[in-house]
């Protein structure tokens, strides 16, 4: 009788590991938080305390890109994008949306997070693991990329804050295609010359006898017409 | 571990759906039979989960323009359910292990084909196609165990198996990517296609269990009279809500870092 009790119960926790497993694999995002950090040393500690009247008086970034990534954004996105998604298990087919006001605070916990590390972005002087700092050249055409990114997550926390789940699932494109526009220019790899091609190296060099080449240094703005009276 | 590993299963939550049976001559198989069967996924049609691979511009790069998914579900228009392992459970005589190599390729980022058969003793070779590296890891509970990086180009990687098992594998690089060998100590197993159909060849006739397997769906098993000089056909349903049995695979716990982490 003893075995037999052990047999059901192994069984029963099979079958709910196999449908934890399977709702699991069903759209859910990484999380990322315990992902290695960029091994580059941080920024310098202050000397001293700052105070009125010591110390630094503009935004210092502390991070990079890598670890504002892994630890802010991927898991910001990935609270936007898991709210609204579909999925199939052994019980048929559902639409996963948020339900409750709970279920909504948690989107717009998401979105602010992810729109607001966008800023975090541009604070000046924030390097990239590899490739360091944009180059000035690039400045404004990064600064760009990462308002595209912030005002896609703004639209998501606003549709968010009115519960509007088909909006906030059009918000979750217009992030992802944000996200992948930046990438395809500014995230390089370390081994790999041909993939870094017609990006932007900031201090990222090639191996001797690559043929990659960087990204062209973006076109003048062309000068304003001059006035006529 | 070998043979049970399905029968555990089947014998304590499946139970046994028989029809769609029927035989018809065949000439020229001697004093064996042939299964020939379908596989059918009914209800409405599933939805695979997006993959974002935006972790790893190299395979982001191979699907511009598009929305990679992850490839659980393959189901026809006509309701044809690809991607099931079928086999036959019980003991048979020995036949001899193939000397080729079962084929596992890893492709845009995915693993082609996801779910694949093989035989005790047969090699398992893992070949990189994609302009990515790979971390080929393997989920045994039986003695199969390997885990390898696999460098852009790199020379395939072989693997004789061991024991019999469901094997899981996965890439600790790209967490998405995940496939499945059915290892068996017979050569009665074949996978369906994306027409649903699958063909299990030389069968010893004589009562036989059939069954059959998805990642999602569960296992469900037929009982077959397979007649020598004859095929026998069988189909599958599989539904939303049946009951099927689960078959143990032991999962991974992938090391955070080389999951999906960005890397700039």
């Amino acid at each position: 009788m003893r075995t037999y009790r052990w047999m059901f119960l192994a069984t029963f926790a099979l079958v709910l590991g196999s449908i934890a497993s399977a709702q699991q694999g069903a759209g859910s995002q990484e999380d990322t938080r315990a992902a290695k950090p960029c091994e580059l040393p941080g920024a310098a500690a202050m000397n001293t305390p700052a105070t009125d009247t010591t110390g630094p008086a503009t935004m210092a970034p502390k991070g990079y890109v890598k670890d504002l990534m892994n630890y802010m954004m991927m898991p910001a996105a990935a609270g936007v994008w898991n709210a609204v998604s579909t999925s199939t298990d052994q019980t048929g087919v559902h639409e996963n949306r948020p339900q409750s006001d709970d279920d909504w605070n948690k989107v717009i916990a998401s979105a602010t997070e992810l729109a607001e590390t966008t800023n975090l972005l541009m604070v000046p002087g924030r390097r990239r693991c590899v490739g360091g700092a944009i180059p000035e050249a690039f400045q404004t055409d990064w600064r760009r990329k990462a308002r595209e990114v912030g005002e896609a997550a703004n639209i998501a926390l606003i549709v968010a804050k009115k519960h509007d789940a088909d909006a906030l699932g059009e918000a979750g494109e217009r992030i992802d295609v944000a996200c992948d526009q930046c990438h395809e220019r500014y995230q390089l790899l370390d081994d790999d010359p041909t993939d870094n091609n017609n990006k932007v190296w900031g201090t990222w060099k090639p191996k001797a006898g690559s043929k990659a080449k960087p990204a062209a240094l973006p076109k003048a703005a062309a000068p304003a017409p001059a006035k006529t009276n | 571990m070998k043979k049970a590993l399905f029968s555990f299963a089947a014998a304590t939550a499946a139970p046994l759906v028989m029809f769609g049976i029927a035989s018809t001559p065949v000439a020229g198989q001697g004093s064996t039979g042939t299964i020939v069967g379908h596989v059918k996924y009914m209800g409405p049609t599933p939805v695979n989960p997006i993959i974002r691979m935006g972790a790893d511009p190299r395979c982001n790069k191979l699907y511009v323009g598009k929305r990679p998914t992850s490839e659980a579900f393959i189901v026809g228009a006509d309701g044809a359910f690809a991607n099931v392992l079928v086999n036959l459970d019980g003991s048979f005589p020995a036949t001899p292990v193939p000397t080729t190599p079962v084929v596992l390729d890893q492709k845009d980022c995915q693993y082609v084909p996801r779910v694949l058969g093989a035989r005790i003793g047969q090699t398992l070779q893992v070949k990189n196609d994609d302009p990515t590296e790979h971390n080929l890891h393997s989920a045994s509970m039986a003695g199969n165990d390997f885990n390898t990086t696999q460098p852009i180009k790199s020379p395939p990687f072989e693997f004789k198996l061991k024991a019999g098992e469901l094997l899981h594998v996965r890439c600790d690089n790209h967490t998405w990517m995940t496939g499945y060998v059915g290892i068996f100590d017979n050569p009665y197993f074949a996978v369906s296609g994306t027409d649903g159909t699958f063909t299990i060849a030389n069968v010893p006739p004589g009562k036989q269990t059939v069954k059959a397997w998805h990642e999602v769906m569960g296992m469900q098993t037929q009982m077959v009279d397979v007649q020598a000089g004859k095929t026998t056909t069988i189909d599958f349903t599989f539904a939303p809500g049946q009951k099927t049995a689960s078959v143990p695979i032991h999962d991974l716990v992938v090391p955070m870092q080389m999951a999906t982490a960005l890397t700039h």
